[in-house]
């Protein structure tokens, strides 16, 4: 501890004298993957470097529905060229409109690809560095490359790295140093799992569902709404970069999972220990590397398939919640008989969220088994927990705060599709009837209110006493 | 600006400060980027124009011609931008070549179910002896609910008197028994007739039996414990089958415990209990699935798995945490599950070798690659078994979850 923070000073000491030094971002690997023997770890560390690249230098990986953003390019004459002053170039601009070429480069062949480094709109010149050695004429054709490929995904980043990082983390891990004064804690999008979404309780995350988290923040949590800093193309782009990291992020997890099952540290030693199978770790190896010789190249090709297939299943109108009535009047008919409905047997809501509503139901007092475990191994304190094995309560409904969204229409996504990565179901299913959907979204609603009004009480009470008998 | 640090659980309070204070100095510096912590930095210098790159994967083909990726030949570097990384800017880096590789078509569609021959993967499954006992309330009902469900048609007239499936023309078989070496354990309730904790009117109708490990008193079978082939034989082109299968749930029990399911098949999730149960499973390479089954749906709630799974996918209910069992998905039917005398037969191999995964819920995996040669005509026998203590121990993955506390 001491010893880093003395490093601590010593950049600070770097810092103030230098100015900034050279830092380099990196993509931090999951535990997972440095849970596995070394010769897997490093298959692991070279497809991910491969296909996804560094944050510095980024790979854009075309199987996947992200919109990188396309190389735009237009082309131009050149009205003039000095020879002595080879660096300066007057093209018509008058065919382009949005004559806007900063950051943008100047082709004037294949080979022949000249850095724009300033210019001026107006008058339609061109300065390059360093000056173009080919004899341009007058009239001449130019490509001028307005935005490389991979612009968005870049300035995505760019983004990421400016608003999200110190929560979210480099990797999209959600262990930014932010993170730890946090609660709840920022979303790991490693997973590729996101709990607000529009789609139904299978699918996941659309991209109008990260662009509305994004819109509209995350009511009741740290999670800021960036409605004023990411506008038009600076939205999406910020979009595809979480896209982007959640793909990286489950790709390393899938093959993580398919060679932690025999190449696992842990796995290793329990081979090597077991009489039954009779095996050295050398042999272990040997088995490994003729099992990536054979499949790694079919292995990659699948996962990333599975990835590409599910994001972009989530896009299609068929999987998203939509319901088949238009809601009630909140009426106290609809929200006493949305009570009945969170009390019955159909939903158990009253189960996790309280009889009432105060998010302190029976479940909460019940030991949760961890997912994926065989055997089951129960959580030490009880509970629900969420995927990522934090613990999460079921929503106060009094609160009247509503993370997905508090249009009527978002709470009933949530109640129809589930909240994923939780332990609360989607009811779409056993509901099969939009109008009980929507009698439930009108008893969540007026809960925060139920104190001021005495009609619903009242006929809260005459369901009380319906139900229990 | 940021001070950015990946490594938070070794973040001190103290260090927070001085990256704070990194952070001050940056900030009246000028500068753009920040310093903190150990291992990983972010470079504040994006945003601030200087490129860095975005290349594109080798393997895409042809990228459509929207997405246009001829990536422009890197700038030339000003002696002002001294904080490009090491990858990018002064010699271009060469296009990464796009590879011959078509990739796949991204959509499978669901398999057309032609009636194949049907192989019937489940021996025959008399009422298990470790039934859990009868229930005093709804007698009837019970005994229904959890005796097996019969089996469909025509997997019994395929059945010879052995119980075994009969073996088609120039093809062999794989059969056996799992069996446990020492004295069985027996058969445990994990909540005692009218002990369940939650809706003791319904879970309670029944003692809830104990399914982890069901050991048959008298022939030392083990039952419930798949044996399949990892990955379809080469060649092999069966289509899965047409009809849906039933998955239930009766008195907070789900039935069956170990179920058999082809990619692309629709499992109808029932509900036999005047309650509702959500049902959850965990895949590994399928969307997870989380839906509540209405109280008494005889209907059913349609699941499917598209892909096929390496292990079998956990299956639960949130609402009642004792509930459990397992879906074994694989896109061939090279597959079973062993009954209450732990025999399994496995029919319709084309003859050759094949290792086989034998995985029972408890320890996970008792063989990674069980070899077996195959010929045709013939089923070949193994019989397994297993010491009590390859039974308690644990072979098959554990994922390390990490528990954070938030606090409140
Ligand atoms: C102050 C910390 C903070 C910052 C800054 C922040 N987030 Fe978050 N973010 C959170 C927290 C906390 C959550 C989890 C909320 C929850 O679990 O309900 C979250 C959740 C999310 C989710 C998941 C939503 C879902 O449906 O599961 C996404 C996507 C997301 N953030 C994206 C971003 C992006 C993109 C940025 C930068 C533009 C950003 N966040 C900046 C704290 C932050
Ligand atoms: C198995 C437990 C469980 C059941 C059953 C359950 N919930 Fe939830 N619910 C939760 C948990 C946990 C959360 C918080 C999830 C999170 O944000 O991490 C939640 C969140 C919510 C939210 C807040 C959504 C938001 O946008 O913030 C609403 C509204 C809600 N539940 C309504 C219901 C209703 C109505 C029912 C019954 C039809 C129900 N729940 C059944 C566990 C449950």
């Amino acid at each position: 501890m001491k010893f880093r923070n003395i490093l601590l000073s010593a950049g600070l000491l770097c810092a103030a004298l230098t100015g900034c030094g050279e830092f380099k971002s990196e993509f931090s690997l999951n535990e997972k993957t440095t849970n596995l023997m070394p010769e897997a770890e490093d298959v692991v560390k070279e497809q991910l470097h491969e296909y996804f690249g560094t944050p510095e230098d980024l790979v854009g990986w075309l199987k996947f529905p992200i919109d990188y953003g396309a190389e735009e390019t237009v082309t131009l004459r050149v009205k003039s060229f000095e020879e002595s002053a080879s660096g300066k170039i007057v093209l018509d601009v008058a065919a382009d409109e949005q004559a806007d070429y900063q950051g943008g480069s100047i082709k004037v062949s294949e080979e022949e690809i000249y850095q724009i480094s300033s210019h001026d709109p107006s008058s339609g010149t061109v300065f390059v560095k360093p000056g173009i050695e080919a004899k341009l004429k007058t009239g001449d054709e130019v490509t001028i490359v307005k935005r490389h490929g991979g612009w968005k995904l870049k300035r995505g980043r760019n983004l990421y790295m400016k608003h999200c990082v110190h929560c979210h983390g480099v990797s999209g891990d959600g262990e930014g140093p932010t993170a730890q004064y946090l609660s709840p804690l920022p979303r790991d999008y490693r997973k590729g799992v996101f709990k607000f979404t529009s789609t139904i309780s299978t699918e996941k995350a659309a991209r109008r569902d990260l662009a509305q988290t994004l819109y509209e923040g995350i009511q009741g949590t740290s999670m800021p709404s960036f409605k004023l800093k990411l506008i038009g193309d600076d939205m999406e782009a910020m979009v595809g970069y979480v896209r982007f990291l959640a793909t990286r992020g489950e790709f390393e997890l899938r093959l993580d999972g398919e060679f932690g099952v025999d190449y696992s540290k842990d796995v290793v030693t329990r081979r090597i220990k077991d009489e039954d199978e009779k095996i050295t770790r050398q042999e272990i190896i040997e088995e490994f590397r003729s099992m990536i010789e054979s499949d790694l190249p079919d292995l990659v090709d699948s996962t990333a398939t599975i990835l590409a297939e599910d994001w972009e299943r989530a896009e299609s109108p068929d999987v998203m919640v939509v319901p088949k009535k238009p809601r009630p009047e909140p009426t106290p008919e609809s929200i006493a008989r949305g009570r009945a409905l969170y009390l019955s047997k159909d939903t158990k809501c009253a189960d996790c969220h309280g009889v009432t509503g105060y998010g302190d139901g029976k479940q909460t007092e019940e030991y949760a088994q961890m997912p994926g475990t065989t055997p089951p191994i129960t959580y030490a304190k009880p509970g629900l927990y969420d995927d990522w094995g934090h613990p999460i309560k079921p929503r106060n409904l009094h609160s009247g705060m509503y993370r997905g969204g508090r249009r009527p229409i978002d709470i009933f996504r949530r109640i129809s599709a589930g909240i994923k990565g939780t332990p609360m179901p989607g009811f779409g299913t056993s509901l099969n009837d939009d109008g009980k959907i929507w009698d439930l979204v009108n008893y969540v609603m007026s809960v925060p209110y139920e104190n001021n009004s005495s009609e619903i009480k009242h006929a809260e009470k005459e369901v009380a006493e319906h139900t229990v008998k | 600006m940021y001070d950015v640090q990946n490594r938070l659980r070794r973040f001190s309070p103290m260090s927070a400060l001085s990256g704070l204070a990194v952070a001050a100095v940056c900030l009246v510096g000028g500068c753009n980027s920040n310093e903190s912590g150990d291992h990983h930095v972010a470079l504040s210098d994006f945003g601030t124009g200087q490129d860095t790159g975005v290349s594109f994967a080798r393997r895409d083909a042809e990228p459509p011609k929207a997405r246009k990726v001829t990536i422009a030949k890197p700038q030339p570097k000003e002696k002002a931008a001294p904080k490009t990384p090491a990858r990018s800017r002064t010699t271009p880096a060469p296009l990464r070549p796009v590879a011959k590789v078509t990739p796949k078509p991204v959509r499978s569609k669901p398999k057309q179910p032609a009636e194949e021959k049907k192989v019937a993967v489940q021996t025959a499954k008399p009422a298990p002896k470790e039934a859990p006992p009868q229930p005093t309330k709804p007698a009837s009902d019970t005994q229904v609910a959890l005796a097996d469900k019969p089996e469909s048609t025509p997997d019994k007239e395929k059945k010879k008197a052995g119980g075994r499936p009969k073996l088609a023309e120039g093809t062999g078989g794989f059969a056996g028994t799992i069996k446990y070496d020492g004295t069985p354990p027996a058969p445990k309730d994990i909540y005692a007739l009218g002990q369940a904790p939650k809706d003791p009117a319904v879970c309670g109708a029944i003692a809830i039996p104990n399914q982890s490990l069901i050991v048959n008193q008298k022939n030392n079978g083990v039952k419930n414990v798949f044996v399949y082939l990892r990955k379809k034989p080469k060649g092999y082109k069966g289509k899965g089958p047409k009809d849906s299968i039933v998955f239930d749930q009766k008195f907070c029990v789900f039935f069956p415990r170990n179920l058999i399911v082809h990619t692309n098949q629709t499992v109808l999730v029932k509900n036999e209990d005047p309650i509702v149960h959500n049902t959850h499973t965990y895949p590994a390479s399928n969307p997870g699935f989380n839906s509540a089954i209405g109280a008494s749906d005889r209907k059913g709630v349609p699941l499917t798995y598209r892909r096929a799974e390496r292990y079998p996918v956990k299956v639960v209910c949130d609402l009642h945490s004792w509930m459990m069992a397992h879906h074994l998905v694989l896109d061939h039917p090279f597959c079973a599950s062993t009954d209450e005398n732990g025999e399994f037969a496995i029919a319709g191999l084309p003859p050759g070798k094949y290792s086989f995964i034998v995985w029972q819920e408890t320890p996970g995996l008792l063989e990674r690659k069980l070899s077996v040669t195959v010929k045709a005509g013939a089923y070949t026998e193994k019989a397994l078994s297993y010491s009590p203590d390859k039974f308690a121990e644990f072979k098959g993955p554990r994922p390390k979850v990490l528990t954070v506390s938030t606090g409140r």
